[in-house]
């Protein structure tokens, strides 16, 4: 299991220096950072000489590697708007994203969950057609429009939570329910499959054949056995967890990597967006290995070192 | 028109598009997000005859309720008006054709690069297939909005730019789909027997396997592009897609943001646009990956009750 586990960490690390990799390229390809980052009225000396101080007149094969070595230790440079490390900026701003996808995706779980068990028992009942409706609505509609919706209606029209801030728990509100509503879209669809499927076997009908109450049977037996694929969806939902965080909090002013990386963007300021996509595909990468471990916590009879 | 079902009762079976519309006309939700699809794009192909209302400005009858909602309209426009005094309806279907037109472009671009990797990848195998995998799977592990404003803050917004930079993050689901068909398909009989007569790799590769992910990829199209709308509408949102002379939905979202406590429409029609876009996509989306399946059974005659 050890070796899988150190094998899975690598694999990782592989997948983080390609996001690097091509962060580097695409950033170094297109456009030249120096004349952004002097006033434009900038002799052509000082951009020459601001350009060897960065060191931006080695060849590219040169600054990749050098590139590589400083993200190894994690100095991407400081910001070209504050002068200060991109990587602290970054860090500064990840409890918060943290607590806003936290949030979001228990909510998500909690409400999707049993949402998609109930539509799988009533299947072919209107419970069941609503809760297939929405989960299609749901993914078709995106964040920001019910982020805006969200705050239309609570914010404004019957002003019970704060339409935008930080601090306090009623902040958390709108802006975790905005990434939460798509992921319950589909999290109950990936439930209700899971859930109809598992229904079949043989061993609930025995269960149910030697009177186990209906609620032991769904609790424990049939969740236990549904949930590998609703945890593999939660997996790959995270990407949506925090992409869907990126936009939310623009919209509700709420201090996460998102908010941080858009206005670096607006600003080009290209030290911070390569530490914040770092530290996401990082988050990303290190999340997902510890689902694929969870598998066989969940189902003994899976054993992901030994595939 | 790819694989045909076999499930199919009759003997004078239709063939092709007959049979398609066939079988999606006793698809209730199919044939409405089909009627509905084909709506909105007829709306985008005549767009330009609106043109002149969408960039008039008439800042005496600004933020200008619905006249389809309200009898105190002034402007007479139907959806209302923005802030600028110019008629929403009419910008809406400009928009509309812009949303449809990057999301087209952004979705071949990415066909066109994912099927080909694929194809390469699962016949090829070894280790260009393997190099291919790795940065799919490091590319799977960003959200695509944050590897999209990651590429236009180097390269900077524009509607080309856009449409570039979503299908150059898109690629991997057509890749993924494609080398997984390819990989099923190579093992069978006709591949063995086409390099048996001396066929050489690329004909083989792009003669007789590639028409039979025609398929795959067509429910890859239908999977991504409503993704790809909503990505271009979440860029112009933040302000890093297509900026504002162009009405996008989602800049005017964005625009709509500053009027919220007077203007609901502003917020409410851009959304309902999109989402009805999206929705039919996803919809037609699924009857076609149904569709392809050979495992499920579709009736082109009515089911009997």
């Amino acid at each position: 299991m050890i070796a899988y586990v150190l094998r899975r960490i690598v694999q990782g690390l592989i997948a983080v220096i390609i996001v690097l990799s091509i962060v580097f390229l695409v950033l170094n390809l297109s456009g030249d950072p120096v004349r952004l980052m002097l006033p434009p009225t900038a002799s052509d000396e000082s951009v020459a000489e601001m350009r060897t101080l960065m060191g931006l007149d080695r060849p590219l094969p040169v600054r990749y590697v050098a590139f590589l070595q400083r993200s190894a230790v994690l100095d991407f440079g400081r910001s070209i708007q504050t002068r200060r490390p991109a990587i602290s900026m970054v860090q500064e701003r990840l409890p918060a994203t943290v607590q806003l996808s936290v949030t979001a995706l228990f909510v998500a779980t909690l409400i999707g969950v049993p949402l998609g068990m109930i539509a799988a028992l009533r299947r072919g009942t209107w419970v069941d057609r609503v809760a297939v409706l929405t989960s299609m609505v749901g993914q078709s509609t995106p964040v920001f429009w019910i982020a805006l919706l969200l705050i239309f209606v609570f914010g404004v029209a019957f002003p019970i939570l704060p339409p935008s801030g930080f601090g306090r728990p009623a902040h958390l509100v709108l802006p975790s329910a905005s990434i939460a509503l798509f992921l319950v879209a589909g999290i109950t669809r990936i439930t209700r499959t899971s859930t109809i499927d598992v229904l079949s076997r043989p061993f609930v009908t025995v269960f149910r054949s030697r009177g186990l109450s209906e609620r032991l049977i769904l609790g424990k037996h049939v969740l236990r056995n549904a949930a590998v694929p609703i945890v593999t969806e939660i997996g790959l939902q995270l990407r949506f967890v925090i992409g869907g965080s990126v936009v939310v909090e623009s919209i509700f002013g709420w201090p996460g990597i998102g908010q941080l990386l858009t206005r670096a963007a607006f600003g080009r300021d290209f030290p911070v967006v390569v530490a914040a996509v770092f530290v996401i595909a990082l988050c990303i990468i290190a999340v997902n290995l510890l689902l694929d471990l969870l598998y066989s916590v969940i189902d003994p009879r899976i054993k992901v070192w030994a595939r | 028109m790819g694989p045909m079902n076999t499930h199919v009762p009759h003997t004078t079976e239709p063939h092709g598009a007959q049979h398609y519309l066939l079988a999606t006309r006793y698809n209730r939700s199919a044939l409405v997000a089909h009627l509905v699809l084909a709506g909105i794009v007829c709306a985008a192909l005549l767009a330009p005859l609106v043109r002149g209302p969408a960039l008039a400005q008439r800042l005496s009858v600004s933020l200008d309720p619905p006249a389809l909602f309200s009898a105190s309209s002034q402007s007479g426009a139907l959806l209302g008006t923005d802030s600028l005094g110019r008629d929403l309806g009419a910008r809406l279907l400009l928009a509309t054709r812009v949303s449809l037109a990057v999301g087209g472009l952004a979705v071949a671009v990415a066909c066109v690069v994912g099927t080909v990797l694929g194809l390469l990848c699962g016949y090829l195998m070894g280790w260009f297939d393997n190099l291919v995998m790795r940065v799919v799977d490091a590319l799977l592990s960003l959200p695509f909005v944050v590897l999209a404003i990651a590429i236009v803050a180097a390269i900077g917004p524009g509607l080309v730019n856009v449409a570039m930079v979503l299908g150059l993050t898109g690629w991997i689901t057509f890749a993924k789909l494609v080398r997984g068909e390819v990989l099923r398909i190579r093992q069978q009989p006709f591949v063995e027997a086409a390099r048996c007569v001396g066929c050489s790799h690329l004909r083989i590769l792009f003669l007789h396997i590639a028409p039979h992910v025609l398929g795959i990829v067509l429910v890859g199209i239908t999977l991504t592009f409503g993704q790809m709308i909503i990505a271009e509408a979440t860029l112009s949102f933040l302000g890093l897609g297509i900026p504002p002379p162009t009405p996008t939905l989602g800049g005017i979202l964005a625009g709509a943001q500053e009027t919220f406590f007077a203007a609901w429409w502003l917020v409410a029609f851009p959304g309902v646009i999109l989402m009805a876009i999206v929705l039919s996509v996803n919809v037609v989306g699924d009857w076609l990956r149904d569709y392809f399946d050979p495992h499920v059974p579709i009736p082109v005659v009515r089911r009997e009750r």
